[in-house]
């Protein structure tokens, strides 16, 4: 029992430390390296930008479009019966551009982008690729990891943006239809509740969840071994866990910003 | 008359007392070898015998755990130096079992990919060193197309042409034979001898295929359980004493390379869940 705790917490910290080496590592190559004359490969991030990014879109916007609609049926009632149906516009735009729109743009892109990328490098790892790389003095992180997390870190806000448009669009229609509140009013009103520093703090949000999911999608494709079970494995782990530490990221962002940015 | 011939060639590889264990279990025994420039030296072996474990050992892909590892003179067990071992990496090519072509790229840049990385040569020269790199290896032609538009012989053979790109002084081949037709297989050895003639590349070859080890040897080196069993010419080789030199090089079914590798006898296994159920 034990030796069983013990092998599963050094095996825990073993993760962690690989995983701080990969980071340090990325942080070397896109801060450090460039003024050392080692350009990053902004045409490959640009690639990887189309490639995770745009064809995200379509995706996002359905979700959140549809997350908008749910939202102000969930809570048309309420306002109905404090008579205040104008309100939902406030509601609607707060929570999807403050929580909401990051937070599932990130669920699903840990998922679109973070497997997808888990997987390419995993297979690469088993193909020998990561191999050759590296025996031809080609540092794999360079040369892979930095243009897709930049890419991810780079596309994520912008989709988060076209994502929160998606979601005030899906509870601008459904206001009219359940609320009868007229477009004009709703879209008055939502400009009126977002602010600056909430934009600000979406942006640098959901840039950090750009980080977490394609940094996380890397290491675990590193880390594949023996064939096609374990490009699924690790797969599975990538999206798993970048689930679960941009939920925990999303927590502190939040807490941070009811103490620091919250003006009640 | 040999020995002294060896003496005043230049070694280009040096391996001494090279071990390597993994997870207990020792993989390589106190390997010693010499690779001398502009030879062909095959290492021969059965799968699982280390002849791979000895490669990435040598293309410094494993540490290994004791022992010394001699690059044209530069020790490199224990070289923590990164920009000294690029430096190396750059004076080696490396022919992979699979290929190991980069999936998204297509052929002409997966040869075009070190030059451009490593020199700050012209892309129109550029453009022209990867078509006479590809016309060597008979595919210019196949520039534009993806790695998976090709056959498994035409992507060794443009791995081939993406190892030699920047014409290292030694090139690795890993199984490059493996899994291809006695054509292919022909053309592949002609290769090996035509590159290492025409440019005088050092070829350390890995490979169970004998038929081709004696087309392209210079010297074959035979492993057996991690450990050098035999070195010499293809004649010597073949005219070898050793049993398991004998076995391994005819083929033979029967001889004392053991077919069954399981540690307990085959009967105890057996009996054992019958003696589980009268216990029961």
């Amino acid at each position: 029992m034990i030796r069983t705790l013990g092998k599963t917490t050094i095996g825990f910290l073993k993760e962690v430390s690989n995983f701080f080496f990969l980071v340090r590592d990325i942080l070397y190559w896109t801060i450090i390296a460039p003024f050392k004359g080692k350009r990053i490969r902004v045409e490959s991030a640009a690639f990887q930008i189309i490639r995770v990014g745009i064809r995200a879109i379509p995706i996002i916007c359905l979700v959140l479009f549809l997350v908008g609609m749910i939202l102000v049926v969930a809570m048309s009632p309420l306002l109905v019966r404090f008579g205040v149906p104008s309100l939902i516009a406030n509601i609607i735009a707060v929570s999807i551009t403050r929580e909401i729109g990051a937070l599932l743009t990130a669920l699903v892109m840990s998922g679109f982008a973070g497997a997808s990328i888990a997987a390419e490098i995993g297979t690469m790892n088993v193909s020998e690729e990561l191999m050759a790389l590296e025996t031809s003095a080609l540092n794999p992180v360079a040369f892979l990891i930095v243009p897709r997390v930049l890419a991810t870190a780079i596309a994520l806000p912008c989709l988060v943006i076209i994502s929160d448009i998606a979601g005030i669009t899906g509870g601008m229609l459904t206001s009219k239809l359940l609320l009868g509140v007229s477009p004009s009013l709703y879209m008055q009103l939502t400009f009126e509740a977002i602010e600056i520093r909430i934009l600000m703090y979406t942006v640098v949000k959901s840039f950090t969840f750009g980080m977490i999911i394609a940094s996380l999608a890397c290491y675990y494709g590193f880390k594949v071994r023996g064939g096609a079970e374990g490009v699924g494995k690790e797969t599975t782990n990538s999206v798993v866990f970048s689930m679960i530490f941009i939920i925990l990221a999303n927590l502190v962002f939040s807490l941070f910003y009811n103490m620091y940015l919250e003006i009640y | 008359m040999e020995e002294e011939k060896d003496k005043k060639r230049e070694i280009a590889i040096s391996v001494r007392n090279l071990s390597k264990i993994f997870n207990g279990r020792t993989v390589l025994k106190n390997i010693n070898l010499d690779v001398y420039k502009g030879e062909r030296l095959i290492i021969i072996g059965g799968s699982g015998c280390g002849k791979s474990t000895l490669l990435r050992c040598l293309i410094n892909v494993h540490q290994p755990d004791s022992g010394s590892l001699k690059f044209f003179g530069t020790e490199l067990v224990g070289l923590k130096d990164e920009k000294k071992m690029d430096e190396i990496r750059k004076r080696f090519g490396i022919l992979f079992q699979n290929g190991a072509l980069y999936n998204s790229l297509t052929v002409g840049e997966n040869v075009a990919l070190l030059i451009r990385e490593h020199t700050n040569i012209a892309e129109s020269v550029i453009d022209i060193m990867v078509k006479v790199k590809l016309e060597l290896v008979g595919l210019r032609d196949f520039g534009n197309l993806m790695p998976s538009q090709i056959s498994g012989g035409m992507q060794k053979r443009v791995a081939l042409a993406r190892a030699i790109a920047l014409d290292p002084e030694v090139l690795f081949y890993d199984e490059p034979t493996s899994g291809l037709d006695p054509i292919m297989t022909a053309v592949i050895d002609e290769l090996i001898v035509e590159l290492n003639q025409k440019m005088n590349m050092t070829s350390v070859v890995i490979t169970h295929d004998m038929a081709s080890a004696y087309r392209t040897a210079h010297r074959i080196v035979m492993l057996y359980k991690g450990e050098v069993i035999a070195q010499g010419t293809p004649e010597e080789v073949k005219n070898s004493k050793d049993k398991f030199v004998q076995q391994f090089i005819q083929g033979l079914a029967d001889g004392p390379i053991p077919l069954r590798v399981s540690s307990k006898d085959f009967y105890e296994d057996l009996l054992e869940g019958v003696r589980k159920d009268e216990i029961r």
